[in-house]
């Protein structure tokens, strides 16, 4: 996302991670679909993508749903679906 | 190393009732890390974060499938809290197998890296119990990110004890010489004993009783805490002392003795005081603590390691009391248990504040606010019999017998008074009081280390 402006002043820059990795990004508002195209490979959708609100519950951000973006804002990635247990008889 | 979970018992039941549902069933089980001196582990439960029904998108008896929104907001909770995040799912059915399928270890390397990050800690813990006609069942595993060590032991601490091996752990076999212990209340009791790692603060009349009785019951492992030299006076009540061992120290004296008992366990000797922060560190690796001084300061220490460590505590006292004339008219003897929801010392009224506070002091500093009247007067020297000592020492070991056996009534006491002159045995139990640490809403149950150590001015 990270882009030179030719001929103008450099625009402010944002840091942000993603599941500990930083990007620099320079829009003020993302979506979770642009979120998801930062990292690379970007995040599949086997994935659900968490915004870290500090004091509050983790926020799960939709592809439509709109962050405004700040420095030092963190996100992080988990498993959409886990399925533990012991369906097969194949204890290792 | 060992890693040992340490579980209070409404916990514990929790995870048992839900390893007998039909269905399998998940959560996160939030626990504070303690390092111990022997570089073991102690993980100490503080919460179990169920998954919401509404993030089970499939909930049978053979698997699982749970939405993020069914973990995720527990990790949140373990940064908060400073926790490990141990994700837990069971096995339902009676005699089911705890150990991982393959898609389980799947799901597992799955989680770590999220775990571990999200919860700002170093490990990922996984853990999966069944039920085994009422007792749990496990395996369990810690993972830092780049090797898997097992969490080997359950220990579950509250009015009744119980402490499992993991199902995929080896441990060693129980002496034929235990046949009578056996008889009376059979093996697995007989090899948790020989499990436990036991402390002894205090090696005087009562803590040199109690060190003999857990060694002939089975107890491998002891650490003694002590920090006099026998005096002559001693030998009339300390159990292995003789008139030729006057000036060694106690810890010492006993140590031997117990290895004369049974050459094959393992007896550390400590000869300090508990109310030395480095040697009140050495029991972050005990399972349970006989505290068996008769100094207060003594017993504050080991009220807070019981409540902040969850290491269950089985505080002794004799008090025998004469007419001046030198005839007995009080024997009294105390066996207190505190453990996770029940009253401290403190509260208890068992420790003397002021008393404790003039035991800290130097023996100048001491004398000089007792001439003033800001300290006071330690007493001297108080009668003591071995009858009552080993008697009340017997007392203690039977309150470890009973919890584990759990024979007894129900609710157990927590406290078992003994009024020997009049041949009379009472109990009660007692809630801690508001605000104290000791009470559920201070936080401080299973709170592990903290700085300063035990929240205490060393």
């Amino acid at each position: 996302m990270t882009e030179a402006h030719p001929g103008g002043k450099k625009p402010k820059e944002f840091h942000i991670k993603i599941d500990r990795v930083e990007y620099h990004v320079v829009e003020e508002e993302l979506t979770g679909a642009q979120l998801r195209q930062l990292p690379h490979p970007p995040i599949g959708p086997d994935r659900d993508l968490f915004e870290v609100i500090p004091g509050q519950a983790d926020r799960k951000i939709d592809d439509t749903y709109v962050v405004e973006i700040v420095n030092g804002k963190r996100f992080f990635t988990a498993p959409a679906h886990i399925n533990p247990g012991h369906e097969v008889a194949d204890h290792t | 190393m060992t890693t040992t979970l340490v579980v209070p018992d409404r916990l514990a039941s929790r995870l048992r009732e839900l390893s007998t549902y039909d269905v399998e069933t998940g959560g996160v089980i939030l626990a504070r890390l303690v390092r111990t001196p022997e570089d073991n582990i102690r993980l100490l439960a503080r919460e179990l974060l169920e998954v919401p029904d509404h993030a089970y998108e499939r909930r049978e008896a053979q698997q699982l499938l749970i939405s993020s929104e069914g973990y995720v907001p527990a990790l949140a909770r373990a940064e908060e809290a400073g926790c490990v995040p141990i994700w837990f799912h069971t096995h339902p059915g009676n005699d089911s197998n705890p150990a991982p399928s393959r898609h389980d270890l799947t799901v597992n390397r799955s989680l770590s890296d999220l775990f571990r990050l999200r919860a700002d800690s170093p490990f990922y813990g996984a853990l999966i119990t069944s039920s085994d006609d009422g007792t749990i069942t496990f395996t369990g595993s810690l993972d830092d990110g780049v090797s898997i060590a097992p969490i080997d032991r359950l220990w579950v601490v509250g009015p009744r004890l119980a402490l499992y091996h993991a199902c995929d752990s080896e441990h060693q076999g129980v002496l034929d010489i235990y046949d009578r212990n056996i008889r009376a209340f059979g093996g697995p009791v007989q090899r948790v004993l020989g499990d436990l790692r036991a402390g002894i603060v205090g090696c005087g009349g009562t803590g040199s009783a109690v060190a003999e009785q857990l060694v002939r019951l089975g107890v491998r492992d002891i650490q003694l805490i002590d920090p006099d030299e026998l005096s002559d006076s001693n030998v009339t009540r300390v159990y292995g002392s003789r008139l030729k061992d006057v000036g060694r120290p106690k810890v010492e004296v006993l140590a031997d003795h117990l290895a004369d008992i049974l050459p094959s366990i393992r007896v550390r000797p400590i000869q300090s005081m508990i109310t030395v922060e480095e040697t009140a560190r050495l029991l972050l690796d005990a399972d349970i603590v006989f505290g068996c001084t008769d100094d207060n300061a003594g017993r504050m220490v080991l009220s807070r390691l019981s409540t902040y460590l969850l290491v269950p505590v089985i505080d002794c006292g004799v008090l025998l009391s004469s007419d001046g004339a030198g005839r007995l008219d009080g024997i009294h003897g105390r066996v207190t248990v505190l453990h996770p929801g029940q009253a401290c010392l403190i509260c208890r009224g068992r420790v003397d504040l002021g008393r404790a506070r003039s035991e800290m002091l130097t023996p100048e500093e001491r004398n000089r606010l007792v001439d003033e009247g800001y300290a006071p007067a330690l007493p001297g020297v108080e009668p003591a019999v071995v009858a009552y000592t080993s008697a009340v020492a017997a007392a203690a070991v039977a309150e470890l017998i009973e919890r584990l056996t759990h024979h007894g009534v129900d609710p157990v006491p927590s406290e078992v008074l003994l009024r020997l002159h009049d041949r009379e045995v009472s109990t009660n139990n007692q809630e801690p009081l508001d605000r104290h640490y000791c009470h559920d809403s201070s936080g401080k149950i299973g709170l592990g280390l903290t700085a300063p150590f035990l929240d205490q001015t060393w």
